[in-house]
């Protein structure tokens, strides 16, 4: 019965559709279709023209005029590429708002200036929508206009070996949807000098269920450009070439949904700049309601879909904004290979970085895995502050650090010791995490594993606050470090007030604070390298301290010298075995289980754990009442955190009681 | 569910009802303000020595000096009540003496060719003289 009435709808919808009285004034660039119930009086005057719907032709343009049953959609242009040609209709009642001109299948159409978005905000107009189907090898459109439409790709396959396949110069709002079930593909050629593939002087606005592919290898080429703001929702785009960015726009960028994957640049995976010419950011006028009208400020926005990125050039970027970056969700996949570059305007050695902001950047939700290869490569590199609401963000960098000469030439260095004596301009280590501003996670799940000289995990120029989440660090230089520098006139604190820490360091501090460091909440579980390294470092040299007055602590390896400890007891032993599930209670009650390091502090020779050593490293605890330590304990159920590193709220048992000793400061293990 | 295939139905046909069929005549008008009406099936129209020229098919419907041209529009109405043709030097020449003119020939839309001086009864005509053919509607 549904099939029977569907079949019957088809029928009669598509003879509803081919019933339609037309004339079709052809000239040499467009068909002009007005349908014969619109048309009224059309006038003739002079000899010479002829005015059909406020249009004016002169005779001599006109090819031939003819009457047929084709169907008209109001407000639409049809451009159809076939090879060498184009062929484009235009609606009756828009034909006096467009002008077409044809040169083989490079098509230019001037939409009219009495075309205003006042007009089609208040109903007088319709905006104007343009559908682009067929395939030409030496095909193009420019579009020009002073008002909003809408481009529709609809199965597309467009190549300008010498600009742009599709430049739109219309400098506003441009909707370009992809439609569902369509592949679209656009080129340009090595001898075009045009700013993009797809350029758009406007907003833009990717909608559509269907797929974009463009290659971009202009000398000068963006995948996409756009002079004002670039959104994108449902449809997938993929930048398989570019000579520079993959998208490059202005004001801000926003992908709300759909799949972008950009691969094959020679640039940024997308870069978002602002527009002003004083680079002054300018919120929303509508920002308190979550818009962006009016906005110019740099900034990114990805609220859901999928991104993936594979970068390659040298210190270039995944996603790129010259103001915020704001993550709430989405999947989020982005790998830098390239190394470093030196930038010779500023005098400064560059490297990758996953994400770069030079504003501030907000991470609440999506998942994140951001991957750097390259030398001095980073998972995110901002300017600004970093705080994490939620979201699970899993940074990894392999890469070592780069160095420059003092004129420039550039080295990589495979030993965290040799960066010493370089100037900071002239180095660029890898890190997971690199904030000049403060950091703070208040939620979230974050991963971090570096493994390169100088890679440090999480550091901030400012302070670092932890009030929530989870974060697992795993770094071969500082772990976790809060600085300070000149610039930022931060206070180089580190704060854990709540949330679970495991930081762990193969060549230096676990944690470590240039500023003053507190411990007041939460659990945090530090394997510093030893001997000199600590699990927990202050900058006592300049006054500051490791104060500890809350909060669950486990910590492998010695803690700052001068540590003040309140509102609670710290103990420790110095026989431990590695790999080893223990327990921690506090008085009486299991505040976590930990497992030990794979590597243990009677093993080897050298520095620590990670250096094997014969060191014999203090496994240090801190909880609110007194606390104790069962070793080789089986654990179940519960909620596993930090890569499987501390188990909370589970169930304990078997193992044997560990003999504790009172930790004080300077008393409880060596100072180095 | 019947119900509502019956209704949506109803709705198609209801809008397919809705438009308008296919006008039968585009209408000259002439500055002088006569008409010539001539059939909208299949027709074209092409510009050349500064004439309109309507055909449909091989057959020329008529060609009419652009100079004396006022306005065109589709109609169901073929408005004609008296015909009158301008040549190509924009003269005005009146119907009947077409029609009467030893050197016309009147074809009905069957093909026949109708007695010459003859009156010509309520129809759609096919009038052929010297090099000018137009149709005429006679009512």
């Amino acid at each position: 019965m549904k099939k029977i009435f569907s079949t019957i709808v088809a029928i009669l919808t598509i003879a509803a559709a081919t019933t339609a009285q037309t004339l079709n004034v052809t000239t040499s660039g467009a068909t002009y279709q007005f349908p014969a119930t619109q048309t009224g009086k059309m006038t003739f005057a002079d000899g010479s023209t002829t005015t059909i719907m406020g249009r004016t032709f002169n005779v001599s343009d006109i090819t031939t005029m003819f009457i047929d049953n084709s169907n008209v959609s109001d407000n639409e242009v049809n451009i159809t590429y076939n090879g060498t040609g184009a062929l484009v209709f235009v609606a009756g009642n828009i034909a006096q708002y467009v002008d077409v001109t044809v040169s083989g299948a490079h098509v230019t159409i001037t939409q009219s200036d009495a075309v205003t978005n006042d007009l089609i905000n208040d109903g007088t107009l319709s905006e104007i929508t343009y559908n682009l189907d067929g395939a030409s090898e030496d095909g193009s459109l420019t579009l020009g206009g002073d008002a909003k439409c809408t481009v529709t790709l609809n199965g597309l396959t467009l190549t300008n070996p010498n600009g742009a396949p599709i430049n739109i110069t219309n400098g506003k709002r441009i909707a370009m949807s992809v439609k569902k079930g369509t592949e679209n593909t656009l080129k340009d050629g090595t001898a075009s000098t045009a700013k993009a593939c797809l350029y758009c002087q406007g907003h833009l606005e990717l909608k559509g269920k269907g797929v974009l592919n463009v290659y971009a290898y202009g000398s000068k080429a963006h995948g996409i450009k756009s002079g004002d703001y670039t959104e994108m929702k449902n449809c997938t785009v993929n930048i398989l070439s570019a000579t520079k960015d993959g998208i490059s726009c202005n004001e801000y960028f926003l992908m709300e949904s759909g799949e972008l994957n950009i691969s094959g640049v020679g640039d940024d995976g997308i870069q978002c700049d602002i527009d002003n010419d004083e680079g002054t950011p300018i919120a929303a006028t509508d920002a308190a309601e979550g818009g962006h009208e009016n906005e110019d400020t740099g900034n990114i926005y990805i609220i859901g879909g999928t991104f993936n990125a594979n970068i390659t050039a040298a210190a270039c970027k995944g996603i790129k904004s010259e103001g915020d970056m704001i993550i709430t969700d989405g999947t989020i996949t982005v790998n830098t290979s390239g190394g470093g570059a030196w930038d010779a305007d500023n005098a400064k050695a560059k490297a990758a970085s996953c994400l770069g902001a030079d504003g501030n950047t907000t991470i609440s939700g999506g998942t994140l895995n951001l991957t750097s290869t390259g030398a001095g490569g980073k998972g995110i590199n901002a300017d600004g502050a970093l705080t994490i609401d939620g979201g699970t963000t899993t940074i990894k960098t392999s890469g070592n650090a780069v160095v420059a000469s003092s004129t420039g030439t550039l080295s990589v260095v495979t030993s965290s010791s040799q960066l010493d004596r370089y100037d900071s301009d002239y180095k660029s280590s890898p890190k997971g995490i690199k904030v000049d501003g403060a950091i703070i996670i208040n939620d979230g799940i974050i991963n971090v594993t570096t493994s390169g000289a100088g890679g440090e995990g999480i550091e901030s120029k400012t302070s670092i606050t932890f009030n929530g989440g989870q974060t697992y660090v795993s770094s071969s230089d500082d772990g976790i470090n809060a600085s300070y520098n000149t610039n930022t006139n931060g206070t180089g604190d580190l704060t854990v007030n709540g949330g679970y820490i495991y930081c762990i360091s193969s060549g230096n501090d676990a944690m470590d604070s240039n500023g003053n460091f507190y411990v007041k909440g939460g659990v945090v579980y530090a394997v510093g390298t030893g001997n000199p390294e600590k699990s927990l470092d202050a900058n006592t040299e300049q006054g500051k301290k490791l104060y500890i007055s809350g909060g669950t602590l486990i910590a492998v390896g010695d803690l700052e010298s001068g540590v003040s400890i309140s509102n609670g007891t710290c103990k420790y032993t110095s026989s431990w075995t590695k790999n080893s599930w223990f327990a921690l209670y506090n008085g009486g009650t299991l505040a976590a289980a930990f497992k030990t390091p794979a590597t243990g502090s009677n093993t080897g020779g050298g520095g620590g754990p990670w250096g094997g050593g014969s060191s014999s490293l203090k496994l240090i605890v801190y909880t609110s009442s007194t606390p104790t330590l069962t070793s080789g304990v089986s654990v179940s159920s519960g909620t596993e955190l930090c890569n499987s590193t501390l188990n909370i709220g589970g169930t304990v048992s078997g193992g044997s009681s560990v003999s504790l000793s009172n930790y004080t400061s300077g008393g409880g293990g060596p100072k180095w | 569910m019947k119900k509502t295939i019956i209704l949506t139905l109803l709705c198609i046909v209801s809008s397919m009802s809705m438009r308008a069929a296919d006008y039968q005549y585009l209408v000259f008008t002439m500055n002088n303000g006569s008409t010539l009406a001539v059939t909208a099936t299949d027709l074209t129209i092409s510009f050349a020595n500064d004439n309109l020229i309507a055909t449909s098919g091989n057959e020329t419907l008529a060609t009419l000096p652009l100079a004396t041209l006022a306005s065109m529009e589709f109609s169901n109405d073929n408005g004609i009540t008296a015909i009158n043709v301008v040549s190509a030097d924009g003269a005005v020449l009146d119907v009947n003496s077409i029609i009467t003119d030893a050197n016309t020939a009147i074809y009905d839309m069957q093909g026949r060719m109708m007695p010459q001086g003859s009156a010509l009864p309520k129809g759609t005509y096919i009038v052929k003289n010297n090099n000018r053919t137009i149709k005429v509607n006679i009512r």
